[in-house]
């Protein structure tokens, strides 16, 4: 049998058995040694009793001499039998008076250890001493009562003995559950936890602990599982921080200005273009910074350190690989209570926020085409010109300059050929002036020229004239020649304007009389030109107005025939304005305001809507194979919901797409040819036809004829009102017919107005006519009437 | 020996009152210390001296003088702290005698009256040569029997008011006689604690 001597019995029963051998030990040798005292006192007591009892006698006796007496007292006092002798030494005689019943001498009885009481006699009267009494007392009593003693301690010390082996045996039986319990608990598993049986039946401490060890398994198994929900919080969290880091460009960095150990996150190694977990030093970050900042940060971290404050700043790292980024780092210093001393900081990586900054302040202010100053700038260049001005008592000019005819360039040879010639605009003004003027471009084709300083109105005449002389000539834009003029207005402060919206205005509006005036020249700009251009924004008010009502836009419709059967095929949709004050107001007066405004997209949807409408309306009074024609304008192919629109409008109003057939101007379709295709064969897979408007006075290539999903030509009216007497627009109007029959075209004829228009066009074999021969444009109702009247 | 002693002390008592020297010089030894064993004789003695007076009818003033002369060499130089002064003193001239301890040679019982009398006025103890005389109220004398031993008239001492070491009795002899002493057990107890007693 193995004893454990860790076991709380086995250590228990030892702990007993020391402490009761210790109390054993203090028994037999302190309290056996007392009780030995004690018993030894009470003799010598009882022979000092004893001795006394007799000495005053003996004394007297041998003071008087009475030697019988003295006999006497002593062989009585001798027949006690624990005494053993009994002497008395008279010194006045020199005589011992000796009592025994055996031989032994004394000095046997003191090598026996018997008890000896002396004492000296005095004479009672005088106290003089005379003799000296010795009692040898026997000590048979001490040893038969010691032997009792230990008799009884020997018979306490086997009982005890025996206590405790039963006290061992009882402690054993009922901790063995405990050992039970210990294993239990040794093969506890956290991963298929299990409540312990109760091992006694008993309400003792072990079904107690038991119980609390069930409470605490149940307490391990919530802990454990808040943990690993924690666990997977917290591991979730630092994906999360790591990602949130990388996507922020933020790295983290922990210094411990102590030990000097440095610490960077994984971003902060990628912001740093260096490898992950390379050896990387305090002095190695410190390296990484540029000259121009590295005073600047040294001395925000060193008082940061000093006074273990919070510190924000930007500078500029060069990094190993020679490039260089902007860093804005946030951080505090501070000492905890464990003594660390640590700088704690976020770095974020702004180089793109720099430089998009910058970008938007170029963007501000700045003509993101040109780079000339945009209109914010010049506002204010120009306000500040007029403070000095205004203190040095001087003037200052502002030039506003158009180019002419720039839409048509930007229609007809696209977009990247405006832009190209705005850049070589802009390049020539440049070298025209002085470093202090100030030229910005302030939408499309407008260019604004800030002259701080001038000495007279002549000098600016001077400057505007030499302005206009630079543009004017041949320009070698890509592969093309542009011959460009302008329309320039002058405006002077503070003549004309105290304001910079004063100033500008103004000078548009002298530009605009140099426009009406026949372009290609400047203008001063004076009071009585003020309404013009005030007629002119009140217009495109009324024309947003007009759009966003719609009541105000109606469309006409001019009839379409065919040239041989004399038959209504179909009529073209033209927009007109009813303005409420100035009346009827044609295409040619608001188009292009619809156009540049940004209004002609909904001014479009307006027109196909109303269309549309009137083709259903014609379909619910069975005219069924009627076409109608509607224009489109370049800005409305800049509409991406343009398709999605038609397809929409004719779904709702549930017409075939093959009554419907867009036209489109040639200049209109030679620009931007990539944009244009897409767009009509889209509008072909739709169903619906595509006609060239006004064609012959574009500058369309037969191979890009071919490469459209073209139906139609219209013959623009120009050749057809000349047909009669000008043999070349008679030709050219047979070559147009002759080539789109070629081509599988149809014809059309505009501006129809005569007879002998008809008769000759009808020989040319012209497919369709259209003009005031038949029918100018006319409203919706007149329309139907007179579709009525003809067919009758 | 003590047989002899005896024989000898009879033949002597068989013609008049013959002192034996022997017992004299016993006596010499005796009378001085047991007058210390008074527990108030210092209270009693004048000059720092115990006078003995030695009462003798003229027959025995050889004897008389020869106790005292055994006396003064016996404490030539005093017992303890006190010198012993022995006086010749007949029963004639007691009256005018005063002593600490009467010493009584035999007499008739008349004189040995009037010397108890003569000392109790003086609370002295009273010792004489013949134990017989203890009937007539004197206080102490020896016992010679098998033993030699002080025998003590305890009524004596009690009426004059002496109160005697308790160690004294121990080892002494009661006397007792018809006329004398009827004091039992428990009065002899009392009698050992006299301040008790006599109170």
């Amino acid at each position: 049998m193995k004893i454990n001597f860790n076991s709380i019995s086995v250590r228990t029963t030892l702990h007993i058995t020391i402490f009761s051998l210790a109390f054993t030990l203090f028994v037999v040798f302190v309290v056996r040694q007392l009780f030995t005292d004690s018993y030894m006192a009470l003799e010598k007591d009882k022979i000092a009793l004893l001795s006394k009892n007799i000495a005053p006698s003996l004394s007297l006796n041998l003071s008087y001499d009475f030697e019988d007496a003295i006999h006497e007292i002593m062989q009585k006092t001798l027949l006690n039998k624990n005494i053993l002798l009994i002497t008395l030494e008279s010194y006045e005689e020199k005589k011992i008076y000796r009592f025994s019943d055996s031989n032994l001498t004394m000095q046997d009885y003191i090598r026996t250890k018997e008890l000896i009481n002396k004492q000296e006699l005095k004479d009672p009267a005088t106290d003089t001493p005379l003799g000296k009494l010795t009692i040898v007392y026997s000590n048979d009593s001490y040893e038969k009562y010691m032997n009792n003693f230990n008799i009884w301690f020997l018979s306490g010390l086997f009982a005890f003995v025996l206590s405790l082996l039963l006290l061992s045996y009882l402690l054993s039986e009922s901790l063995k559950n405990l050992s039970v319990l210990d294993k239990k608990l040794q093969n506890f598993d956290p991963e298929n936890p299990k409540q312990i049986e109760i091992l006694s039946h008993k309400n003792d401490e072990i079904s107690s602990i038991t119980h609390s060890a069930n409470i605490m398994i149940q307490n391990i198994v919530t802990y454990f599982s808040e943990l690993r929900e924690i666990s997977s919080q917290l591991l979730l969290s630092q994906a999360h921080l790591k990602d949130a880091q990388k996507m922020a460009n933020v790295g983290s960095i922990d210094y411990d200005i102590v030990s000097g150990e440095l610490l960077l996150s994984d971003e902060y190694y990628r912001i740093l273009g260096i490898p992950l977990h390379t050896h990387f030093s305090w002095a190695n970050f410190l390296a990484l910074i540029t000259d121009e900042d590295y005073t600047r940060v040294k001395t925000i971290l060193d008082n940061a350190i000093e006074k273990r404050s919070q510190f924000d700043m930007t500078y500029i790292l060069a990094l190993k690989n020679e490039k260089k980024i902007h860093i804005e780092t946030r951080g505090k210093v501070n000492t905890k209570e464990d003594g660390t001393f640590k700088l704690t900081a976020i770095s974020m990586d702004i180089t793109q926020a720099v430089q998009s900054k910058k970008i938007i302040e170029q963007l501000a202010y700045f003509d993101p085409l040109t780079g000339l100053a945009n209109r914010t700038l010049l506002k204010d260049r120009i306000q500040q010109a007029m403070q000095i001005a205004k203190r040095n008592k001087k003037i200052l000019a502002i030039i506003f300059l158009d180019l002419d005819h720039f839409k048509l360039i930007n229609d007809t040879l696209g977009h990247n050929v405006g832009d190209e010639l705005l850049i070589h605009v802009s390049i020539l003004l440049k070298k025209q002036l002085r470093d202090s003027d100030t030229l910005a471009r302030i939408g499309g084709d407008e260019f604004v020229i800030l002259l701080p300083s001038v000495k007279s109105s002549i000098d600016v005449q001077k400057i505007a004239q030499k302005i206009k002389n630079a543009l004017d000539y041949k320009h070698i834009i890509g592969t093309h020649q542009l011959y460009i003029t302008s329309s320039i207005g002058v405006a002077i402060y503070p003549q004309n304007g105290n304001t910079y919206d004063e100033l500008i205005r103004n000078a548009d509006t002298a530009m605009y009389e140099a426009k009406n005036s026949g372009r290609n020249r400047y203008k001063m700009y004076s009071e009585d030109m003020g309404s013009v251009a005030d007629e002119q924004l009140t217009l495109e008010q009324d024309l947003a107005e007009a759009v966003k009502n719609r009541k105000q836009i109606e469309v006409y419709y001019q009839v379409k025939i065919d040239t041989f059967s004399k038959r209504i095929i179909g009529a073209e949709a033209l927009v007109r304005w009813n303005h409420p004050t100035k009346g009827l107001i044609f295409p040619d007066a608001f188009i292009n305001m619809a156009e540049s405004t940004g209004l002609m997209i909904d001014l479009g949807k307006i027109i196909t809507q109303q269309s549309i409408e009137m083709i259903k309306e014609l379909n619910t009074m069975d005219i069924l194979d009627f076409k109608m024609a509607i224009n489109l304008s370049a800005r409305q192919f800049q509409d991406d919901a343009l398709i999605s629109f038609v397809k929409d409008t004719l779904c709702r109003e549930s017409v075939d797409s093959s009554q419907v057939e867009f036209e489109i101007t040639e200049s209109l379709s030679m620009s931007n040819m990539d944009n244009t295709l897409r767009i009509l064969k889209e509008l072909r897979n739709l169903g619906a036809s595509i006609a060239i408007d006004d064609f012959g006075t574009g500058y369309s290539s037969l191979a890009y004829l071919k490469k459209f999903p073209i139906n139609t030509l219209k013959i623009d009216q120009s050749f057809v009102f000349n047909i009669t007497n000008n043999e070349d627009d008679k030709v050219i109007a047979q070559t147009i017919i002759s080539m789109a029959h070629s081509l599988g075209f149809k014809t059309v004829a505009e501006g129809v107005e005569t007879q002998e228009h008809v008769d000759i066009l009808q020989n040319m074999e012209c497919d369709i006519l259209q003009g005031y021969f038949y029918s100018k444009p006319i409203r919706k109702e007149a329309f139907l009437k007179y579709l009525e009247e003809y067919t009758s | 020996m003590k047989i002899f002693f005896l024989l000898t002390l009879l033949t002597l008592s068989l013609f008049g009152s013959n002192v034996n020297e022997s017992l004299l010089k016993v006596h010499a030894t005796l009378v001085p210390k047991i007058y210390l064993m008074d527990y108030d004789f210092t209270d009693k003695i004048v000059d720092n001296t115990i006078t003995i007076a030695i009462v003798y009818k003229k027959i025995d003033y050889q004897s008389a003088k020869e106790l005292q002369t055994l006396i003064k060499s016996r404490y030539k130089k005093g017992i303890q702290y006190y010198l012993v002064n022995p006086i010749l003193v007949s029963y004639e001239d007691i009256d005018t005698t005063e002593a600490n301890v009467y010493y009584l040679f035999p007499s008739s019982k008349k004189m040995i009256k009037k010397v108890v009398q003569r000392a109790s006025l003086s609370n002295a103890l009273t010792f004489s040569y013949k134990k017989d005389d203890l009937e007539y109220g004197v206080m102490i004398s020896l016992s010679i029997a098998k033993k030699v031993k002080p025998i003590l008239n305890l009524e004596a001492i009690r009426v004059n008011a002496i109160s005697l070491r308790p160690v004294l009795i121990d080892i002494s002899v009661i006397f007792t006689n018809a006329l004398g002493l009827n004091m039992n057990e428990s009065q002899i107890k009392n009698f050992l604690n006299p301040k008790k007693y006599w109170v």
